[in-house]
């Protein structure tokens, strides 16, 4: 909120520091300083980002005065923030209006006070100078007073030409819920359509408002009004808040109720509102008002303790310094036992437990006089994180190899999960997979690349189960290509194989299977623990990472390695071109001695025309105990090739 | 003897961890030394883990369908706004004394521009322990800044905040690491002297009891912060849209 610098020293009895100061100083003890502009007549508009907790109080100049003094010290200028009004009791209010309530749990106070013989006009130019030099219009001087009052106080006020408001004699003046489809033109001439929760300042036959939020056109002052019902209300904060969030409608009077004001603002307001009415637009002004609800209820000591206070800021303030902070906080403190007592003032609705009032002894000491502490208390060890540890790993081993991470968006167009509210109605959806983008992303890197290698680890959502989100942190992986001839293809397939075994291998994952899947746009499944964990295509893959690494299993089973030399045998042969490798060795396996170490396939030839191909495996052996013969090896091959010409296949 | 030319490029190339990655594993790095685990959460939460267990009441501002994405479907389901939900999950799953840090992406419902992306992450984290102060949140934050932008120098500062869940609360800003606070027309800090990074205070009691701790026995701090626009700030990026294009033009510099 803006405030003018010379409107603020005339309730200073010293000269207050320079503008800037001003707002550096109140910046770094109460809420942000947004800047200072100059206005046309000289004078230093002051801009401060008002707190949410402080708007209460300190959307106001009385609130910003206060709180000048209790952050930099000078002194207010007696009698400047006490606003008290004497009126006559030639014009009696009771005698002109009753006023009725609706609800009193959402409307706690509403007063009205009539003021008759009043002339409108142009407002002096105090007045006018300082609205514009906050960017705001001057109407009459009438309106004008309604919008300086709130300005000072933080109370937003109205007044209604009397003579508008239906009836006669004593006018019956109610706060009532608006009927479904009622309709208000405001001030400026806009229509709205209410609903019935949100609640109007009626006379017997219509609306005049739109109850803490705006007033109505039909009971607006203007050049004719010569008598004028003030008003000034307090409402429940939900309910004004609701009311101008479903009109689309937010006015400085409507952000003040959202934030509740302190009911004793009301009778501030009434009476500075009064007194100006007097004094510049002639008239008189009742004495007595007519009103409705409670005043405000006493304010409650707060138990503060000023060990806890230093042990929660990491301050040693003695408990005279602190009372000293709180006293200049308008507090009343009174001690006992060590304990302090403490007593907010009444405009300060933030403050209501003890640790509100441990932020005001911090903020005011000063946040730069708290030194920073090492924390002393001691801690266990942390556990290490297993997911992000395996996934940190994977990623340095894929970066060595050439792989780029990226990050890509989690709002799609497509996806099983769906947004209520999406910021655009194309971009409604949340990913169900990562491969999509990823590829994407791959083929526009072929841009800057010949085989843009990537990666990403990202959650993915895949649908829903009743009231659950199915979350899946993931992991996808694609070699970018411009074009996979088909004979490319199988050696494109084993290297991205290649990578996924890699992958596992980091992790300790043993027992997995490829298996081919059925799934669109891959190849293979990736099975561990017979649950199928992931896809993988000729030149991608996307894994369910949290599952895997569930998997992961570093164990040694320690065996001494033989001394005895090893020997080794060949076998090739031909096969039906879709008899697969994995079936070849658990074949070859079956039919080997317990000296086998490894069995591997050392070489495949296709020959696509005869719908067969060649392999050949390679057995090593080893034993513990002696050096195995040439003799021993042969027959161990021999009985290989047995088994392989029982199947059917030419032995080469 | 054959000659070997010894300046032919090898063949073999690095690829590169995302900024962000690298950025966060140093984050986790320097939290970890100081004693705190890491954890990671949903990025879905119900509305309890990411407003009401945080003390925002039911009509605050906070909830505004405007801010916050809602999935279709399921009931009180919102995209988590913050890590802080993570922290309220850790606090009901452990007992005192804690350190934790939560990191990952979290969602804002806001027009996207060189400053504002539907996602982005943060690291958000709290301390629990019978004498934790606001000077203990200095120095772990103020050793985290200095750390990460490698700068023994640089000065952190608070200023009154407020945050439903905290009290007191504070912004913290970290001082000028481009101009050195000497520069009235420095294009980071505006000439102020102090960059603004991320809201931090003591939990609210309120938060504490919902969570099982006796805040009578206990005190706590939280912090949150933004991950993009502190990586921007070391780096010099100027458009957050960068770190979710994935080109490797973009990619490779870091």
């Amino acid at each position: 909120m803006k405030f003018s610098y010379k409107e603020l020293q005339k309730y200073f009895d010293k000269p207050l520091p320079a503008a800037e100061e001003v707002g550096r100083l109140v910046g770094l003890h109460s809420f942000e300083f947004e800047g200072s502009e100059k206005a046309a007549n000289g004078d230093t508009i002051l801009e401060w980002d008002v707190l949410s907790n402080r708007t209460s109080d300190c959307l106001a100049y009385e609130g910003i005065v206060r709180e000048i003094n209790t952050v930099i010290g000078t002194p207010i200028k007696a009698g400047s923030l006490d606003f008290t009004f004497t009126g006559s009791s030639a014009t009696k209010s009771s005698d002109m209006v009753t006023l009725s309530v609706a609800d009193e749990t959402l409307v706690s106070r509403a007063t009205k006070r009539i003021a008759t013989g009043v002339t409108v006009g142009p407002s002096p130019a105090w007045l006018v100078e300082i609205l514009e030099s906050l960017g705001q219009r001057s109407i009459n001087n009438v309106v004008d007073i309604t919008n300086y009052t709130m300005l000072i106080t933080g109370q937003p006020v109205h007044a209604f030409d009397y003579d508008k408001v239906a009836g006669s004699g004593k006018k019956a003046v109610s706060i009532r819920f608006a009927q479904d489809g009622e309709k208000v033109t405001d001030l400026t001439g806009k229509e709205h359509t209410l609903d019935k929760t949100m609640l109007v300042v009626a006379d017997a036959e219509k609306a005049l408002d739109i109850a803490g939020v705006k007033g109505g056109a039909i009971s607006g002052v203007d050049e004719k009004t010569t008598t004028l019902m003030l008003s000034a209300c307090n409402f429940q904060y939900e309910g004004i808040r609701n009311t101008a969030k479903k009109l689309s409608l937010h006015t400085d009077a409507s952000k003040r109720y959202e934030h509740q004001v302190p009911l004793h603002k009301i009778d501030e307001a009434m009476a500075l509102m009064s007194k100006l009415i007097t004094e510049i637009c002639g008239g008189v002004v009742a004495d007595d008002i007519v009103e409705t609800g409670k005043t405000a209820p006493a304010r409650q000591a707060i138990v503060l303790d000023p060990a806890r206070t230093n042990s929660l800021l990491g301050t040693s303030l003695s408990t005279s310094e602190i009372i000293a902070i709180l006293e200049r906080a308008y507090c009343a403190v009174s001690e006992k036992d060590g304990m302090l007592s403490v007593t907010p003032p009444r405009e300060r609705l933030d403050i209501n437990i003890r640790e509100d009032l441990i932020e005001e002894v911090g903020r005011l000491f000063g946040y730069a006089n708290i030194p920073e502490t090492p924390i002393e208390e001691g801690f266990p060890a942390p556990e290490r994180n297993a997911i992000k540890h395996a996934q940190y790993k994977v990623a340095d081993f894929l970066v060595a190899l050439g792989f780029y991470e990226v990050y890509n968006r989690t709002i799609t167009k497509e996806g099983n999960v769906k947004l209520k509210n999406p910021f655009t109605s194309e971009l409604d959806s949340l990913r169900s997979n990562l491969i999509t983008d990823i590829r994407a992303r791959a083929t526009r890197n072929l841009a800057f690349s010949e085989e843009p290698k990537l990666f990403e680890f990202g959650t993915v959502f895949l649908g829903l189960e009743g009231d659950k989100v199915i979350e899946e942190f993931n992991f996808a992986g694609v070699i970018g290509k411009r074009a996979i001839k088909d004979k490319e293809k199988t050696a494109l397939f084993l290297k991205t194989k290649g990578y996924t075994e890699q992958v596992l291998s980091t992790l300790d994952i043993h027992g997995a299977e490829f298996v081919t899947s059925s799934t669109e746009g891959f190849v293979a499944d990736l099975v561990v623990a017979g649950e199928v964990y992931g896809h993988i295509g000729i030149n991608d893959w996307e894994l369910s990472w949290t599952k895997l690494v569930k998997h992961s299993n570093f164990t040694v089973s320690y065996k001494k390695p033989s001394k005895y030399p090893r020997i080794s045998r060949d076998v090739a042969f031909f096969v039906p071109i879709e008899t697969t490798i994995q079936d070849l060795e658990k074949l070859i396996a079956g039919s080997l001695p317990p000296e086998t170490q490894e069995l591997f396939l050392f070489d495949v030839f296709e020959k696509p025309e005869e719908k067969k191909k060649s392999v050949g495996f390679r057995m090593v052996f080893q034993s513990d105990s002696e050096t195995l013969s040439d003799e021993w090896a042969n027959a161990a091959l021999a009985k290989v090739t047995g088994v392989l010409k029982g199947k059917g296949y030419e032995v080469r | 003897m054959t000659f070997i030319d010894v300046t032919r490029p090898s063949g073999l190339q690095q690829g590169k961890h995302h900024v962000l990655t690298r950025s966060i594993r140093e984050i986790e790095d320097i939290f970890r030394s100081m004693g705190f685990e890491i954890v990671m959460g949903t990025e879905s939460e119900k509305e309890f883990y990411n407003f009401d267990a945080l003390n925002v009441p039911k009509n605050h501002p906070a909830r505004d369908m405007q801010d916050t994405f809602w999935v279709a479907g399921p009931e009180e389901t919102v995209l988590r706004t913050h890590c802080t939900a993570v922290d309220i999950h850790y606090m009901e799953d452990h007992t005192p004394p804690m350190r934790a840090l939560a990191t990952g992406r979290v969602f804002r419902n806001e027009a996207t521009d060189a400053t504002h992306e539907a996602q982005f992450h943060q690291w958000d984290g709290l301390v629990v322990g019978r004498t934790i102060s606001l000077a203990n949140l200095k120095f772990v934050l103020g050793s985290v800044v200095r750390r990460f932008l490698g700068n023994d120098e640089i000065q952190v500062r608070l200023r009154p905040g407020f945050f439903p869940f905290v009290e007191p609360g504070v912004e913290l800003d970290l001082s000028c690491f481009k101009c050195k606070q000497q520069d009235s027309a420095c294009s980071v800090c505006k000439g102020s002297g102090w960059i603004e990074l991320l809201g931090a205070g003591m939990l609210h009691p309120n938060v504490l009891e919902k969570m099982g701790i006796d805040s009578k026995q206990y005190q706590a701090f939280a912090f949150g912060s933004g991950l993009e626009r502190l990586v921007m700030l070391k780096y010099g990026v100027d458009d957050i849209r960068d770190f979710y294009d994935g080109e490797i033009p973009f990619l490779k510099q870091f």
